[in-house]
C-alpha cells in the first residue's frame, strides 16, 4: 500500500507539470498587453514600460515561467491588481468558502445518489425504480443557474425560510447553525446534478453485478437477500462507483461557479468570474491553479480508496 | 441508410426517447424557422412596455426589462443556444474521437503522449477549464464554444481510445492482418465501425452539457454579449428582475431544461439501441429465488413422494420470458437420485442440462426465468412452494452447488476463506475463531497447500484448480446431503480435472454424500457416476446404468452423440502414407530454435509505476519442428505450455525473440516485409472462437470479399462468383452470405472461418483449438469437413489441441508440449500407445476415458 502512494505521487508530478504550464501560458498567451491593460487606456508610455518591466513581461517565455513557477513553490502567487493585497491571501480565504459548498453538496450527493441507485437497481422496474429514473432525469437536465433562481424565488422569497444569499449574516452571524441555514439552499442546489449521475451510475453498475456468477454462488450458499445485496452486490459495485464520486468532485467545483454567483457566496468562482471581467490575470492564475491541483490530490485519494477496496488493481 | 433507419426505429421503440424525440424536433423546427415566423423584432427596445407579464396583447410571453418581446428573443436565443452546442459537440466529437482512435491503436509512445496530454486536461475540474479558456480568449460566444469543446475533448479521447484498445486486440483485427488489410484500412474499416457506438453515445450524452456549459457561460456574462443573445445571457438579463416579473429569467431556463433533457432521453434510448446486451429484450436484475408460476390445474406435484428418494424431480419446466414470449428451456423432466448416489446430467449446450440443476434451488436468474410446472421434492419438502426463508436455509445447508468458472462465481474482492466462513456463519452462529479453524480444516480436507496462508488469498491470488477446490469447500461447509456440481472441471486442464474428480470421488463416498453431476464430457461422467440422464433439447431422452447407457445406447441422439465423441485410443485411421519429406520441395513449416521470452519489468519503487514488477518469463525455449507438405502436425499440451505463442508465431502475430521460421522454404520475416500479402497467401490461421474472430459488424459476404480482393486479387466482376463457390466448398448455402455473425450458429461461424483462411488459396493452415468450442456433434461435422479439404485441396495442417482425443484422430504425427518445450514427439499411433515421456504418459492418463 505504502509503495502504492508513492506510485501514485510520483504519477502526480508530470500531470502537475502540464498543469502548471496550461495555466501559465493561458495567461501569457492573453492578446493584449497586461500592462496596459492594468494601467488603462490613459497610462503614459513610460509607466507602461515600467510595469512590464516590474511584471517582467520583458523576459523570454521560458523564463517568465521557471520565475513564475519558483514563485509559486515559495507560495508567492503575486498581488492582485484590482484587490490589491496577495493573492494567495484571497484565494485561500475564498476557496476554503468553495470547500465548505462543494463538500457539502458533494456529500449530500453521495449518499443521496448511492441511496436513490440502490434502490432503484433492487427493484428494477418497479415503482421506486421509475420513480428514481424520473428524477435523475430530471436532475441531470437541470440547469441548476435557473434551478438556484427558482428555488430562491420560492423558498426566499415567497416562504421567507431561507436566506436569499450570502455565507452568514452581516449582524450577529458566523456561528454554524447561521452557516448551515444559509448553506442549505445553495449546496442542496448544486448537489442535484451529481447525486443524479452518482444514482444512475449506482444503478447500472449494481444491475451488472447483481447478474455476475458470485451473486448467484452467495445466494447458493444460503446468504439472505440484504447480505446478498449489501455484502456481496454493492461492495463490488462500488468499485466502479467510487470513481465517479471522485469525476462528480470535479464538476461539483465547476458548478460551484454558478451556484456562487447566482446565491453570492463568497466562494472562489465568484472571484474567478470578477477577476476574469476586470483582466486580473494573476489572480485568475491562481485561482485556478489552485482548484485544479487540490482537485488532482482529492482525485489521488479517490483511487487510494478504490485500490483499498480492490485488491486486483496492481500496486 | 437502411441501418439508420432500423436504428431509429429501435430509439423510438423506447416511448421517453420517442418523446424525447417529438420534444427536440419541435424545439429545432421553431429555433430553423425563425426568420419566417411572425415574430416581433427581437432587439427591439420600448421603455413604454417595460416588463409585461406573459399573456400580454401582441407579447404572448411578456416583455423584459427594455420592453423586448420575449417570445422574439426566445426563439432565436433557442436558435443561437442550439447552433453553438451542436457544432461544439461535433467538433469535439471529431477531434476527440481522432485522439482515441490513433491512440488506442497504436499504443506504445503515440498513446504515452497523447493520453498523457488529456490526462492534463481531465486534471482540471470540467468548467474550470473552460474558464480559465475563456479568460484568456476573452469573453464571447464563439470563445465559449472553443472552451467548452476543449473541455469536453477528454472524454471523447477517453471513451473511444477505451473501446479501441480492446478491439485492437480481438481476433477478427488479426484475421483481417492476415486477409491482408493494411493498417490504415484495418483501423477505418474493422475498427471505427465497431467504435462507432461509442462515438454516438458518447456524443449523446455530452451534447446536452455542451448546450448547458454555453449557456452558463453566457449567464456568467462570459458568452454571448449584448445585443447578441442566447438563451444563458436572457437568463442572466431577467435575473435582475427576479422579484417583480419571475417570467423573464423562468422562461429561457425552461427551454434549456428542456432541450437538455429532450437530449438526454434520446442518448438513453441510443443507448438502449446500441448495447447488444440489451437487444434482446432488458432482463431485470435476478431476484432472491426463481420465480414459480405453475398452472392451478398442474398436478405434477401431488404425484406420491417417493421415499427412498433424496431428491426426487417430477415433470419440471423452466422457461424464460424474453420478447417474443416464454420460451421453453426445461420441457417436463424427472429426476430421482437416492442417498449417497451419483446421478450425471449429459447433454450439449442448450440442452436444458443447468437450467434443470439450478431450478432444484430456484437459482435460475428471474427474470427471466420461470418455472411453469412439476414439483421439486427433496426430505419431504416441495422446494418449489417453500418461502425464499426456508428456501435460503437449504441452500448451502442441505443442498450445496459446485459451479463451472471457479473465477467469476467467487467474490472477487474477498479473501477466500473469508467467503467459506460466510457459508458457515449463514446456517448457525459460530464464533470467529472457531469458523476460522473450520475453514482451514475444510481448505485441508480439499488438499489445498497451506491451508490457514491461503485463506487469506484473493480468487485472482490462486490458480484454477485452487478456486476450484475453495468452491468445493465452500460446498461442504456445512455438511451437505447434496451436492449440485454444474461442469465443474470444463475450465480446467485435463491433469487438474482428473485431481478434482479423484477428490469428489473421494469426498462423496467418504462423507455419504448425493452428486448430481451436470457435464458435455461423457468420459469424466462415466468416471464418477453410477446413473446417467441425457438431455436434449429441454428433455431427458434416455436415462439409466452408466455403463448400460454408454455401452449399449437405446436412444438415437444417445447414439448419435457418442459415435461423434473422439475416444482416446479408439481412432481407426486409414493407413497414412509416411510424411513425404518431399519430392524434392523441402518442408512446408520449418522452425529453427524459436525462442520467446517476455521481459522483467523493472520499477522505481520495488514495484512498478505501471503495474506488478514480474521476472522474465519464457514462453518458448527453442523449440524447433518441421511439417512436410500434406501432413498434419498435432501439437498439444495444456494452458501455458506455449502451443499457442507457437501457431501465433507461425503467422507473425506473435514477435518471436529469437529462432527463425521458414514457411514453404521462404523466412516468415521475409514474407513479411512483402507485405500481407505474401503471407496471407502462403499461411492461414483459424481461431478458436469463430464469433470473435469475425467481425460483428460485417456480413459472411464482406469478411469473406477481404482475402480475394487483398490477397488473391480477384477483379470484383468475378468476385460474386468465387463467393458462392468458397461458401459451397465449406458445406454452406450462399444464402449465408448476407448474415452477419451473431446470425450463425457455431459451426456455421467456424466454417466460414475455414472459408476465409482457404480463400486465398495458402496450403499451410494453423489451427488453433479451432474445434474446441463447438458441441460434440458439430465438432465431429467440422473435422470431418477438414479432413475432406485436406484431401481436395492437398492441404498442410498444424492443428493445435488440449483435446488428446481430438488430435489423436486427425494428426499424422504429435508434438507433446509442456513449459515452452516439446517434451516428446512422435507418429500419432506411437505416441499414443506408447507414451515414453513421463509427462505425456501423466496427461494420458488424466483423460476420463469410456467403458469399453
Amino acid at each position: 500500500m505504502g509503495s502504492y502512494i508513492l506510485g501514485r505521487l510520483a504519477a502526480l508530478v508530470p500531470v502537475l507539470f502540464g498543469l502548471s504550464v496550461i495555466v501559465f501560458l493561458i495567461m501569457a498567451l492573453i492578446p493584449g498587453d497586461p500592462a496596459t491593460a492594468i494601467l488603462g487606456p490613459y497610462a503614459t508610455p513610460e509607466n507602461v514600460a515600467r510595469l512590464r518591466q516590474d511584471l517582467g513581461l520583458d523576459h523570454s517565455l521560458p523564463v517568465r515561467y521557471a520565475t513564475w513557477l519558483g514563485n509559486v513553490l515559495t507560495g508567492d502567487l503575486g498581488r492582485s491588481s484590482s484587490l490589491n493585497r496577495p493573492v494567495l491571501d484571497e484565494v485561500t480565504e475564498r476557496f476554503a468558502a468553495t470547500l465548505v459548498l462543494a463538500g457539502a453538496a458533494l456529500v449530500l450527493a453521495s449518499l443521496l445518489g448511492l441511496l436513490a441507485g440502490i434502490l432503484s437497481a433492487v427493484r428494477q422496474f418497479g415503482l421506486a425504480d421509475k420513480l428514481v429514473t424520473l428524477a435523475v432525469l430530471v436532475g441531470i437536465s437541470m440547469p441548476t443557474f435557473w434551478l438556484g433562481l427558482l428555488l430562491i424565488l420560492v423558498f426566499s422569497v415567497r416562504w421567507r425560510l431561507l436566506p436569499v444569499s450570502g455565507m452568514v449574516s452581516i449582524y450577529g452571524g458566523g456561528d454554524l447553525p447561521d452557516l448551515l441555514w444559509h448553506l442549505a439552499l445553495p449546496a442542496a442546489t448544486l448537489a442535484i446534478v451529481a447525486a443524479g449521475v452518482i444514482a444512475r451510475l449506482t444503478r447500472s453498475a449494481m444491475l451488472e453485478v447483481l447478474r455476475q456468477d458470485f451473486v448467484r454462488t452467495a445466494r447458493a450458499k444460503g446468504l439472505t437477500e440484504r447480505r446478498v445485496v449489501f455484502g456481496h452486490a454493492l461492495r463490488a459495485a462500488m468499485v466502479t462507483v467510487i470513481p465517479v464520486i471522485g469525476i462528480q468532485a470535479g464538476f461539483v467545483l465547476g458548478g460551484a461557479v454558478y451556484i456562487e454567483t447566482v446565491f453570492q457566496w463568497p466562494g472562489i468562482g465568484r472571484m474567478l468570474v470578477n477577476a476574469i471581467a476586470t483582466r486580473d490575470v494573476l489572480l485568475v492564475q491562481g485561482g485556478v491553479l489552485v482548484v485544479a491541483a487540490s482537485y488532482v490530490l482529492f482525485n489521488l485519494l479517490a483511487d487510494i480508496l478504490q485500490r483499498l477496496l480492490d485488491p486486483r488493481i496492481a500496486p | 441508410m437502411k441501418g439508420g433507419l432500423a436504428l431509429l426505429r429501435r430509439v423510438t421503440r423506447n416511448r421517453l426517447a420517442a418523446l424525447g424525440l417529438a420534444l427536440l424536433t419541435l424545439i429545432v423546427l421553431a429555433a430553423l424557422a425563425a426568420p419566417v415566423l411572425p415574430l416581433a423584432d427581437p432587439d427591439a427596445i420600448d421603455p413604454a412596455r417595460r416588463l409585461l407579464p406573459p399573456f400580454s396583447a401582441g407579447a404572448w410571453l411578456g416583455t423584459d426589462t427594455l420592453g423586448r418581446d420575449v417570445l422574439a428573443r426566445l426563439v432565436w436565443g433557442t436558435r443561437l443556444s442550439l447552433g453553438v452546442g451542436v457544432a461544439a459537440s461535433l467538433l469535439a466529437a471529431l477531434v476527440g474521437s481522432a485522439i482515441g482512435l490513433v491512440a488506442g491503436y497504436a499504443g506504445g509512445r503515440t498513446d504515452g503522449v497523447l493520453m498523457r496530454g488529456i490526462d492534463v486536461l481531465m486534471a482540471f475540474p470540467y468548467l474550470l477549464l473552460a474558464l480559465a479558456i475563456v479568460a484568456a480568449l476573452g469573453p464571447g460566444l464563439l470563445n465559449a464554444l472553443y472552451a467548452v469543446v476543449v473541455a469536453n475533448i477528454p472524454f471523447f479521447a477517453r471513451n473511444v481510445r477505451g473501446a479501441t484498445v480492446g478491439l485492437r486486440h480481438r481476433e477478427f483485427v488479426d484475421a483481417a492482418r492476415l486477409s491482408g488489410m493494411g493498417e490504415a484500412r484495418i483501423l477505418l474499416g474493422e475498427v471505427l465501425p465497431n467504435v462507432l457506438p461509442v462515438i454516438v453515445i458518447t456524443a449523446s450524452t455530452t451534447v446536452g452539457w455542451m448546450i448547458l456549459e454555453t449557456a452558463g457561460l453566457s449567464f456568467l456574462g462570459l458568452g454571448s454579449q449584448p445585443p447578441q443573445a442566447d438563451l444563458g445571457s436572457m437568463l442572466s438579463e431577467g435575473r435582475k428582475a427576479l422579484i417583480t416579473a419571475p417570467h423573464v429569467a423562468a422562461v429561457p431556463g425552461l427551454v434549456v431544461f428542456l432541450i437538455v433533457m429532450s437530449m438526454n432521453l434520446i442518448g438513453d434510448g441510443l443507448r438502449d439501441a446500441l448495447d447488444p446486451r440489451l437487444r434482446s429484450g432488458i432482463p431485470g436484475a435476478p431476484g432472491a429465488a426463481t420465480r414459480v408460476a405453475r398452472a392451478a390445474e398442474d398436478d405434477t406435484g401431488n404425484a406420491a413422494p417417493d421415499s427412498g428418494a433424496l431428491l426426487q424431480v417430477t415433470g419440471l419446466r423452466t422457461a424464460f420470458d424474453t420478447v417474443d414470449g416464454p420460451v421453453d428451456a426445461v420441457k417436463g423432466v424427472s429426476l430421482r437420485v437416492a442417498p449417497g448416489e451419483c446421478l450425471g446430467i449429459i447433454g450439449e449446450s442448450g440442452s436444458g442440462k443447468s437450467v434443470t440443476a439450478l431450478s432444484i434451488a430456484r437459482l435460475v436468474a428471474s427474470p427471466p426465468g420461470v418455472v411453469r410446472g412439476g414439483a421439486v421434492r427433496f426430505g419431504g419438502d416441495d422446494l418449489l412452494a417453500l418461502p425464499v426463508g426456508a428456501l435460503q436455509r437449504l441452500r448451502g445447508g442441505r443442498i450445496a452447488y459446485v459451479f463451472q468458472d471457479p473465477l467469476t462465481t467467487l467474490h472477487p474482492l474477498m479473501p477466500v476463506g473469508a467467503q467459506v466462513a460466510e457459508a458457515l456463519r449463514a446456517h448457525r452462529p459460530v464464533p470467529r475463531a472457531e469458523a476460522e479453524r473450520r475453514v482451514v480444516e475444510l481448505f485441508a480436507a480439499v488438499k489445498l497447500p497451506d491451508p490457514a496462508s491461503l485463506a487469506h488469498a484473493h480468487p485472482h491470488e490462486l490458480s484454477g484448480g485452487q478456486r476450484q477446490r475453495v468452491g468445493i469447500a465452500m460446498a461442504l461447509a456445512n455438511d451437505p446431503e447434496l451436492i449440485i456440481a454444474d461442469e465443474p472441471t470444463t475450465a480446467l486442464d485435463v491433469t487438474v480435472q482428473a485431481e478434482i474428480l479423484d477428490l469428489l470421488d473421494d469426498l462423496r463416498r467418504r462423507r455419504r454424500l448425493a452428486l448430481v453431476f451436470i457435464s458435455h464430457d461423457f468420459g469424466v461422467i462415466a468416471r464418477l457416476c453410477d446413473r446417467v440422464a441425457v438431455m436434449f433439447q429441454g428433455e431427458i431422452v434416455e436415462e439409466g446404468d452408466t455403463r448400460s447407457v454408454l455401452t449399449r445406447p437405446r436412444h438415437d441422439y444417445t447414439r448419435r452423440l457418442l459415435a461423434a465423441v473422439p475416444v482416446l485410443g479408439r481412432s481407426r485411421r486409414p493407413e497414412q502414407p509416411p510424411p513425404r519429406s518431399s519430392s524434392g520441395a523441402g518442408w512446408a513449416v520449418e522452425v529453427r530454435s524459436l525462442v520467446k521470452t517476455y521481459a522483467a519489468r523493472r520499477s522505481l519503487f520495488g514495484r512498478s509505476l505501471f503495474g506488478r514488477s514480474r521476472p522474465a518469463v519464457t514462453a518458448l525455449k527453442s523449440v524447433s519442428l518441421r511439417v512436410a507438405f500434406g501432413e498434419t502436425l498435432g501439437i498439444v499440451g495444456e494452458s501455458g505450455s506455449g502451443k499457442s505463442t507457437l501457431a501465433r508465431s507461425l503467422v507473425g502475430l506473435s514477435r518471436p525473440t529469437g529462432g527463425t521460421v521458414l514457411l514453404d522454404g521462404r523466412p516468415l520475416a521475409e514474407l513479411a516485409v512483402g507485405g500481407p500479402r505474401a503471407l496471407g497467401r502462403t499461411v492461414q490461421y483459424v481461431f478458436q472462437d469463430p464469433l470473435s474472430s469475425l467481425n460483428p459488424r460485417k456480413t459472411v459476404r464482406r469478411t469473406l470479399s477481404a482475402p480475394l480482393r487483398f490477397l488473391a486479387g480477384v477483379p470484383s466482376g468475378e468476385r460474386e462468383d468465387r463467393l458462392a463457390e468458397l461458401v459451397r466448398s465449406v458445406d454452406l448455402d450462399p444464402a449465408i452470405l448476407d448474415r452477419y455473425p451473431h446470425e450463425l450458429s457455431g459451426g456455421q461461424a467456424q466454417r466460414v472461418a475455414i472459408a476465409r483462411a482457404l480463400a486465398a488459396g495458402a496450403k499451410i493452415i494453423v489451427l488453433d483449438e479451432a474445434v474446441s468450442a463447438l458441441d460434440v456433434s458439430v465438432r465431429a461435422q467440422v473435422l470431418r469437413l477438414l479432413a475432406a479439404l485436406k484431401e481436395r485441396h492437398g492441404l498442410t495442417y498444424l492443428f493445435i489441441s488440449h483435446d488428446l482425443a481430438v488430435v489423436e484422430a486427425v494428426a499424422d504425427r504429435v508434438m507433446v508440449m509442456a513449459a515452452g518445450d516439446i517434451v516428446e514427439e512422435g507418429p500419432s499411433d506411437r505416441l499414443f500407445a506408447a507414451p515414453e515421456h513421463p509427462y505425456t504418459r501423466r496427461l494420458l492418463a488424466a483423460v476420463p476415458s469410456l467403458p469399453s
